[in-house]
């Protein structure tokens, strides 16, 4: 097991294989193998336990996965390999949760992106940044200042110049 | 955390620019108005994008548009781009810039290129343009290619010699409103052996549509509106899918059509061609999915009702 700490001092224990979906954790325990206990100064409790569900659920699927190949090379049906339609259905059902998991609000959704830029979980950060990138897509300019409360500081003649630059984008 | 704080703009600049890389280039520029903490994040959406799509909008000029993608180009610098594609339409005025970009995108090893230039005043009922532009004349260089393997063209019309040799590995070809020949169209099947999808729309000089090999790769066959088409003769073992548009008063030959497993047709004219068309779809009876356009099968209902009665 191994115990990671929140920056507002909160402690989670996890199973050495949930700490390792993150890049940095990783590193850290391939260079020290003693290492046990992580402070992370840019998470708070919250986000961690979030982050947390994440790796968690897709550890146990991937363990799932190898469990259920093993299984099938002992009962000596042949191949190694995961039966194809198990693996589908996995990854269904995976993609499934992801899309529920990540139906956070905003404030949540920047913290998640930001925890897993720092915290190198590829996965998380590719299902946070497309989600980002899926409330900005098909919005106009308008739009997009009003959802995420982005100040408009240009000029109305700057900002005329700019559209003027890419036309067809703003059609 | 303070109600309406904008968050995401302090988010760090390679953050931001990984998300604009997940969205259609169109839509990552709109951000270029947000605020003048947005205004550049958007190129990295372009310059880390191996494929560049364009289409000329309404809402541009022809300069502002080829301005535009000048400097798309220029920006996306020296780097390899794999799909290119534009919807433009034929302003002669900008034939040495269309020269230009095609050359450019050649040397940055596009393996597919989408040069639709049928924007224009097209009467559909008398099937040609009314703004008497002339099409644009594909460079030759386009010949020297060795590695397209996806090649659509709409409005242009190919240089002398045609020369296919290099296309060897050429997978998809789509001509909208091209010069084709009977020759050129042999041409094609005899060095493009790794076609498997071929569309044909608005060839208005095709007479002889000719598909028959054992060695043919092809899969899909879409023809449409080709009205010169008198003879149609196909053979093919791997075709799956047969899409056909037009008038069916072609004498017709259909040797091994086995594979095809979808087709459609629809035909305009059809009541002089009615025997035609029921010949014709007698050689497809093995088919899982037959879409007829509604006027077709209208027509073809009445002739089997007549013929019902004439029987009975």
């Amino acid at each position: 097991m191994i115990t990671l700490t929140s920056s507002d001092g909160v402690q989670f224990d996890v199973r050495e294989a949930v700490a390792k979906e993150s890049q940095i954790i990783r590193d850290m325990i391939q260079d020290d193998c003693v290492i046990t206990n992580i402070p992370l100064a840019n998470v708070n409790h919250k986000i961690l336990s979030i982050v947390l569900e994440y790796c968690q659920m897709h550890v146990d699927k991937t363990e799932m996965e190898v469990n259920a190949s093993k299984h099938q090379t002992t009962t000596g049906e042949g191949s190694s390999s995961v039966p194809v339609a198990l693996k589908v259905s996995s990854n269904k059902n995976l993609n499934d949760w992801d899309k529920e998991f990540i139906n956070v609000d905003l404030d949540t959704l920047y913290d998640l992106i930001l925890a897993a830029n720092y915290l190198n979980i590829s996965g998380l950060l590719n299902l946070t940044t497309q989600a980002a990138a899926d409330i900005i897509k098909g919005k106009t300019t308008e739009e997009i200042r009003a959802t995420f409360n982005i100040k408009n500081d240009f000029t109305p003649e700057e900002e005329a110049a700019i559209r003027k630059e890419n036309p067809w984008a703003f059609e | 955390m303070e109600r309406g704080e904008d968050r995401i703009s302090n988010l760090p600049n390679e953050i931001l620019e990984s998300i604009l890389c997940l969205m259609p280039l169109k839509y990552a520029i709109r951000t270029s108005t947000l605020s003048k903490r947005w205004i550049h994040l958007w190129q990295f959406n372009l310059v880390s994008s191996s494929s560049l799509q364009i289409d000329f909008s309404d809402n541009q000029s022809p300069e502002q548009f080829v301005a535009t993608l000048d400097r798309y180009l220029q920006l996306h610098g020296n780097r390899n781009l794999d799909k290119f594609g534009i919807l433009f339409s034929p302003f002669e005025n900008f034939f040495p810039n269309l020269e230009n970009w095609i050359r450019t995108v050649l040397a940055k090893g596009v393996k597919e290129l989408d040069i639709d230039l049928s924007q224009g005043v097209y009467n559909s009922c008398r099937e040609f343009y009314m703004d008497q532009r002339i099409p644009f004349e594909i460079p030759i260089s386009l010949f020297n290619c060795n590695f397209l393997t996806h090649l659509s063209l709409s409005r242009c019309y190919f240089s002398e010699p045609f020369d296919l040799t290099n296309f060897v590995g050429l997978n998809s070809l789509s001509l909208d409103y091209v010069y084709l020949t009977d020759e050129m169209l042999t041409n094609i099947l005899e060095n493009c052996v790794s076609l498997e999808s071929i569309s044909l729309k608005r060839c208005e000089y095709l007479e002889v549509v000719k598909f028959v090999g054992d060695g043919l790769k092809l899969q899909k066959l879409l023809i449409v509106d080709c009205r010169g088409v008198c003879e149609m003769e196909i053979s093919a073992p791997k075709l799956e899918s047969f899409v056909y548009h037009g008038s069916i008063s072609f004498s017709h030959a259909f040797g091994n059509v086995s594979k095809v497993t979808n087709a459609y047709f629809c035909s305009v004219e059809l009541e002089d061609n009615d025997e035609n068309f029921l010949e014709i779809l007698s050689e497809f009876s093995h088919l899982k999915v037959l879409t007829i356009c509604s006027s077709s099968l209208f027509v073809l209902s009445l002739s089997l009702y007549s013929s019902f009665l004439v029987h009975f």
